[in-house]
């Protein structure tokens, strides 16, 4: 499947010249595959995270703190603390940076 | 339906911001952003994708609950292009191509948390090996040094053990984090990690 066929419903490439959405981890997923360097280990099985994780780690992944990021979801800090222990250990993720580097090899953010 | 999008519009010069607000303006399904209930999507016309460029969707992108950024540019060179979107920008257009309907429609994908994308430009950054790209703008990339350690903080790795690992002094190591998060106005270690692996530079 080419990436424009992945774009447009149905599968078929529109035939002007048209700009293609798609949502964002999508392109990035598309882009990443074209940044690895060949044959390097490709993705296993993703794990699962909830909404409000992929959200925190969303904010985390653009450098926003526990505060800024509680402040945005309108929770505590401390709720937003437990959320980040839980998906750190859903990612086996060491911290915060090894956690986003994990969540964008497997598309989640 | 929903309500219209509210919109904003960043351009070099009154007459480049009139003219994208005149064509925003012809889809009913947006509007001007009021100062006080801010925009939703920033539209940002320029000549290029450079720097100053880059700094302007930072700039816009540094608020708590940042708008999306449509980028409306006379050139979109692949590795600009990559820079782009790790700063946060949601839509790429060609100013010869950006026709209002076009214009409208990358604004109301940004809004529902789409990317648009002119497809030739989709094609070159998916056919090229993009990874060791450089953009034109001297210093865009990371050096074999700065690489290197970015990729052991991405794995995980804490200054000592990237400070052990590379033979180099735990303040070294600092200083190359900090030198690669002030280039690219970054936050912290995991908005450069981010940054890096979304610019396909790591």
């Amino acid at each position: 499947m080419t990436p424009t066929a992945t774009a447009a419903p149905g599968g078929s490439r529109p035939p002007s010249d048209d700009p293609v959405e798609m949502p964002y981890p999508e392109l990035v997923r598309l882009l990443g595959r074209a940044t690895s360097p060949p044959g390097a280990a490709r993705r296993p099985e993703a794990p699962r995270l909830t909404a409000r994780q992929t959200a925190v780690l969303t904010l985390m992944a653009e450098g926003h703190a526990n505060t800024a990021i509680a402040r945005a979801l309108s929770c505590s800090e401390h709720t937003v603390k437990n959320v980040i222990y839980e998906l750190m250990s859903r990612l086996h993720a060491r911290n915060r940076s090894h956690a986003v580097a994990r969540a964008l090899h497997h598309s989640l953010i | 339906m929903g309500d219209p999008v509210p919109v904003d519009v960043v351009a070099l010069d009154p007459v480049l911001e009139a003219g994208t607000k005149a064509a925003l303006l012809s889809c009913p399904q947006v509007r001007l952003a009021d100062p006080d209930d801010g925009p939703r999507v920033v539209v940002i016309t320029a000549d290029a994708v450079g720097r100053p460029e880059l700094d302007v969707l930072r700039t816009v992108r540094d608020v708590p609950a940042p708008p999306d950024v449509v980028l409306v540019a006379a050139e979109l060179a692949p590795a600009d292009t990559l820079h782009a979107l790790a700063a946060g920008a949601r839509g790429l257009l060609r100013r010869r191509e950006a026709d209002p309907t076009r214009l409208a429609r990358a604004v109301l994908a940004a809004a529902r948390g789409d990317c648009t994308l002119p497809p030739d430009l989709l094609d070159l950054l998916l056919e090229h090996s993009v990874s060791r790209a450089t953009a034109p703008w001297a210093e865009a990339g990371l050096d074999d040094r700065e690489r290197s350690v970015l990729r052991m903080v991405a794995d995980g790795h804490e200054t000592s053990e990237i400070a052990e690992h590379l033979c180099y002094s735990p303040r070294t190591v600092t200083t190359i984090v900090h030198d690669i998060t002030q280039r690219f106005r970054l936050r912290n270690r995991a908005h450069a990690v981010a940054y890096a692996l979304r610019a396909g530079m790591l």
